[in-house]
This record gives C-alpha cells, structure tokens and sequence, in this order.
C-alpha cells in the first residue's frame, strides 16, 4: 500500500479505540504518538504523528501552557483534523480504584506529519 | 446444478458431489469410522471453503494458513463432543450466545453432522452448514470468532459439562420413577372430558418425571470475572434493563455512550460504528471496563469475561444478536 493512502485510511479510522503513549510539546511542535492503529482486521500499526506551527493549545476549552501526559493510559475516542485545527478526544485512565476522565485537546496548526509503522 | 459446477474446488474429501454414497468402511480406522473425527474435521473445514462465494475463498484460505485451521479442528472437536449437552447450554457454553442465534444454530448443525457422518454428501452437508456460520459471522470477525470459541471450549468448567453430558446414565441415580400415584390420575380422569384429562394428567406427570431445567452456572476459575449479560444492538435497551448512562457530552459527540449497572458497578462503552468506515470505526461495537484494572494489560474485559489489553481485538465485542 503506498504510503498516502495508507495516511489516509489510518486518518479515517480517526485513531479510534488506539493508545496514546506520547504527548509532548517541543517549541512550536506538538508529538503525539499512538499505539494499536488497526485499519482492519489483520493490520495494525504505531503512528507518530508531529504537528507544526502550533501557537495554541486548549484542553476543555481552556489554554495549555505545559502539554503533559495526565495519566499514562490515554484510550483514544478520536483524533481528526482540519486544514488548521487539529482535535484529540481522549479518555485517561488512572487504576486503583479505577477512573476514567473524558478530555478533549484542540491544536491550533499549520502542518502535519504522519509516520506509521506496523505492529508487531 | 453439482456442487463442482459451482466453482467449488474437488479434492476428493467429498467424492463426485453427485449423490450420497455410503461409506464402504466404518471401521476404526476410516475417514467415517470411530477414529475418524479429526478426518472428518478437516475435510468439512476443506469444504467449507469450497462452499463460499468465490469471491472470498482465497480470503478465508489464507485464514486457515494464518492459524484458523488449527483453532477451528481444535473447537470443532470440542463442538462435537458437545452435542449431548442441551442447545441452549451448547451455545451459552461455546459461544456466549443464545441457542436462536443464526450461526449458533448452523454450527450445531454443523458439529451433529460432522460426528454422525456416514457418507461424503453428509460430510459435504456439514461444510454448507460451516460456510453459512461463517458468512453470519462475516469473515472480517471470523478470525476473532474462532479464537474466542477456542478459548471458551478450553474452559475448565465447559470441559467439564460436556464430560459430564457424555458420561452414561447412572441407573441407581437417574432412572424415571412413577412419582405421579395411579389413583390421582384416575380421579383426574373422572373429573373431566377424555382428551382433555389425558392432556392434563400427561403434563402433569411429565412435569413430576422430567428434572426441572436450572440455568446453567458458570463454574469457571475465579480469575474469570463473570460478564453473562445481554449487550444488545441498541444500547438504548440496556437502559430498559436498568443500566444507567454516565456518557461525557464529548464522548456522546463522537459516538460513544457509556453505562454503568448500579447493582454490580459493571461499566460498558458502545461505540457507534460508521458505516464505510475501516476497522472499528465502521462497527458497531462494545467495550467492558475491568473494574480490578491494574493497568493498559487488563484494561478492559472480553466477552467472556478475561482480562485482555488495551487496543487487543478481544476488547472489542460485537453487539449481542
């Protein structure tokens, strides 16, 4: 599969139900990468994903100075984007006793990289 | 039209596919004698692909040699020995599912007729029946299908009901005694027009002689949490059963719906497929949180109630049929 279209079928499964195992910010560039891609029932793949030109992030509507993983479980509901503004839903996880907080990070961008591997 | 002529490939597992021909040997030794179960197996799982639309047969092929076969002679075996328990147990036991359900009910078929076969059309038979189990399945989850059959027919206590279904009838224990008194009929029967006294005095005492049928209990290991209930094509339903939503407004935006059971604090994710969507994002789908969760490995619960990891295709569970 080429590599376009295999960017554009892993964006069409809007990341769902994969793991997020990185969130970090670097000057202008946010990296995000997930873990448990499936794009069907066979394939599987870990994605990094780097957005630049970022100069705003919010989280439930409210401004992010230091982007931080908030628990080291993220269950992905959806990752999608526009042509500038690129949303994560997201529901982190903490155990013992175990919650599970809903959350939802919009960035503010101006180009983006997709990088997939398969997962073995 | 012959079963060749549609396309079907001919190994010979089944004869010429033009009439029923009975085996020459039931010995121990052949394909339809004692012995010949695992034979029997593989040649229904052989024609089975032969019995699909030949659009998806070199699909379903290139599952076996990805491990399906293996997992499918190894429940298929299981399935067999199984037969002697009830429907309704068969398919709660095997599958998590209801004895109604359309690929449960071919696949019982399938399993009586791949132990009784006495003939390559019988054998053929059973393929038909396993080629439409897998088609309601669809082949896209018959994979996982299989692998949670196989898991679920290697349970202790499964393995255990279907011994137990095949031991023979102890006849001091479970011989049908007369409980219903002669005298008690009689007084019926004086009562009352013929037919209907003899309608009414035969329920009776088929009611006294037949055991009363108890659910089955779930006798697994303790590790195995128990998650027997219903999870319907409608989530809404689950509401009418008593379960509660506690859905994020973000998440209700992005197709999910969250409920909790306030009797046992289970709490279960529908997430709303999209059709023409790829993977889970196109399906409908379910997900049991694992309350003992310790961490991403045992994050969610299959549908039999294991741990299994976040992300693994276990914890994505089809609605109920």
């Amino acid at each position: 599969m080429k590599t376009m279209e295999l960017t554009k079928l892993i964006e069409r499964t809007e990341l769902h139900d994969s793991s997020l195992v990185q969130m970090a910010r670097e000057g202008e560039s946010v990296h995000l990468k997930f873990e448990n891609v499936w794009v069907d029932d066979e394939n599987c793949y870990t994605v990094s994903i780097t957005l630049g030109g970022v100069h705003d992030i919010t989280c439930d509507d409210d401004v992010v100075n230091d982007l931080h993983m908030e628990t080291e479980d993220g269950g992905v509901l959806a990752f999608k984007r526009s042509d500038t503004i690129a949303e994560l839903f997201i529901t982190w996880t903490s155990y013992k006793p175990r919650v599970d907080e809903t959350r939802s990070y919009k960035f503010d961008y101006t180009t983006f990289n997709l990088h997939a591997e398969k997962q073995k | 039209m012959s079963w060749e002529d549609q396309g079907r490939q001919y190994h010979m597992w089944f004869g010429h596919g033009t009439a029923p021909v009975k085996a020459k040997d039931a010995s121990d030794d052949g394909i339809f004698g004692r012995n010949g179960l695992a034979q029997r197996i593989q040649a229904v799982a052989h024609g089975a692909v032969g019995a699909l639309p030949q659009a998806v047969r070199a699909r379903a092929a290139a599952q076996y040699d990805a491990g399906n076969l293996e997992r499918l002679s190894e429940a298929m075996t299981a399935w067999s020995r199984g037969t002697k328990l009830g429907v309704d147990e068969f398919a709660e036991r095997f599958f998590g599912r209801t004895a109604d359900d359309p690929a449960v009910k071919q696949l019982h078929r399938a399993a009586l007729s791949v132990g009784l076969a006495r003939s390559h059309a019988e054998l053929r038979e059973a393929s038909d029946q396993l080629a439409d189990a897998m088609q309601a399945i669809g082949l896209d989850r018959w994979p996982q299908f299989l692998a949670d059959a196989q898991e679920r027919a290697r349970d202790p206590a499964t393995v255990a009901a279907v011994d137990k279904s095949r031991q023979p009838p102890d006849p001091g224990k479970d011989a049908i005694r007369p409980v219903y008194p002669l005298e008690t009929a009689i007084r019926i029967g004086v009562a009352g027009s013929a037919a209907a006294v003899a309608r009414a005095a035969g329920g009776a005492i088929l009611r006294q002689l037949l055991p009363r049928k108890s659910p089955p209990v779930y006798e697994g290991p303790k590790t195995i949490k128990t998650t027997k209930f219903s999870l319907p094509p409608k989530p809404d339903d689950l509401l009418r059963q008593g379960w509660k939503e506690i859905t994020h407004p973000k998440e209700l935006a992005n197709g999910r719906r969250v409920f909790v059971n306030p009797e046992t604090n289970q709490t279960v994710e529908f997430d709303k497929g999209r059709p023409g969507e790829p993977a889970w994002r196109g399906q409908d789908h379910y997900h049991i949180r694992n309350p003992d969760a310790t961490g991403k490995g045992d994050k969610y619960l299959s549908r039999d109630g294991l741990p299994v990891p976040d992300g693994s295709k276990r914890s994505h569970i089809p609605a109920d049929r």
